[in-house]
């Protein structure tokens, strides 16, 4: 019994194997490369728990997908930003405040 | 007590040192300006092609004494525009660019600088109180808290990247395969074109060959410049012919965001700075010596 991983790992080893093979291929057989590449392509949707039918989307879909992909890791890219910035501010006042305690001391 | 600190400390790095680098990162963002490249070639190349063909068709005619036709009008179609491929891949690559971005070791080390100057001026602070009796412990103190709250949100953040990587993959997987099935009818219009052009033209140069007027000058110029431009064009359908296996590369550069290796030298430094900060922290717990 292999895990899930290992085999998503197996299949991702297969898909790249047949992008390969698909540049040599005579017509026909890219046919069948490609129909391979399809269902490999739905096992690993079914692998993550994901709808298979997500295979089918058109251009349009998986360009809106990737644009959320994109704002999502700006989104932890400007979250990291705002932490510095945060602890950038609270240097500043515990550097103003030790300044003061010196002058009050 | 110590000992385990450092070994959960080391765990908790190593974790936050793995993928995605900023390199694997890079390598995603060059495939897919590869594949945007090619794809935009793809169209010109053929639109090219079908011009040059269509002049080529008509000078031969010409030469023959057949009605002169200027600026004639494209005579094949042209595979469907490839718009909607484009945007896909600058929604890619724009992606690339963000990870490239949210993975620039310059963030970290900006993140790693603030906090050292907040446990500066945070010491500098506890210096100044009159009841600070454990002033010696506060430095160390200080430092290993900030240098470890570092790596937590260095954590936190790799482990947010990598969910969006993972749930991205499949859509990546279902992009380039649709792009290598219309990319395919794309490549076998462009070889046909080509072999018309070279068809067309040679129709020219036997026409010149064959009259016996022709100066051997001017044989040897026509055919030097119709095989530069066949060349080219053979270039440019040789980088079309490689689509297959750059999508293949961009597919598994982004699978290898979700699989990348230890960064050793990383961990070790940063391990090496949190043993420092421990030692330092022990020496200050340490009971004083009282002279007798």
């Amino acid at each position: 019994m292999i895990t899930n991983s290992e085999a998503i790992n197996a299949l991702s080893k297969a898909t790249f194997a047949l992008y390969d093979a698909y540049g040599a291929a005579k017509d026909a057989q890219k046919t069948k490369i490609l129909r391979l590449i399809h269902i490999l392509n739905r096992e690993h949707h079914a692998l993550l728990g994901l709808d298979p039918h997500n295979e089918d989307k058109g251009y349009s879909a998986l360009t809106q997908e990737f644009k959320k992909s994109t704002a999502l890791v700006d989104q932890v890219r400007q979250d990291a930003e705002q932490f510095i910035r945060s602890v950038k501010i609270a240097a500043a006042v515990v550097s103003t405040l030790g300044e003061v305690a010196t002058l009050l001391a | 007590m110590w000992r385990i600190l450092v070994i959960l400390i080391a765990y908790l790095l190593s974790a936050c040192s793995t993928s995605p680098t900023s390199k694997q990162v890079a390598e995603f963002g060059k495939s897919a300006d590869a594949a945007v490249a090619i794809v935009k070639d793809a169209r010109s190349a053929e639109v090219d092609l079908v011009r040059e063909r269509t002049i080529e068709r008509q000078a031969c005619g010409f030469l023959r004494g057949s009605p002169i036709v200027l600026a004639a009008k494209p005579d094949g179609a042209l595979s469907p525009n490839l718009g909607p491929q484009l945007e896909l891949l600058g929604a890619i690559s724009d992606y690339a660019a963000a990870l490239s971005k949210a993975t620039d070791p310059q963030l970290m080390a900006d993140a790693e600088a603030a906090a050292g100057a907040l446990s500066d001026s945070m010491v500098a602070f506890a210096g100044n109180l009159p009841s600070a009796s454990s002033s010696p412990l506060i430095g160390p103190a200080m430092q290993l808290v900030s240098t470890v709250a570092i790596d937590v949100i260095e954590m936190e953040m790799r482990a947010r990247l990598r969910k969006v990587i993972q749930q991205t993959d499949p859509f990546l997987r279902t992009a380039t395969t649709k792009l290598l099935e219309d990319l395919g009818p794309v490549q076998k219009d462009i070889a046909g074109a080509f072999v018309q052009w070279k068809r067309a033209r040679a129709c020219s140069l036997e026409y010149m060959r064959a009259n016996p007027g022709t100066p051997r000058s001017d044989l040897y110029a026509s055919f030097k410049d119709a095989d530069s431009v066949a060349r080219q064009f053979q270039q440019r359908i040789t980088v079309l012919d490689s689509s297959p296996a750059v999508l293949g590369a961009l597919l598994q550069a982004h699978f290898n965001l979700l699989n990348g290796d230890v960064d050793i030298e990383i961990s070790l430094q940063k391990l090496k700075a949190i043993v420092k900060n421990l030692e330092e922290l022990k020496k200050a717990l340490a009971p004083v010596p009282v002279n007798s």
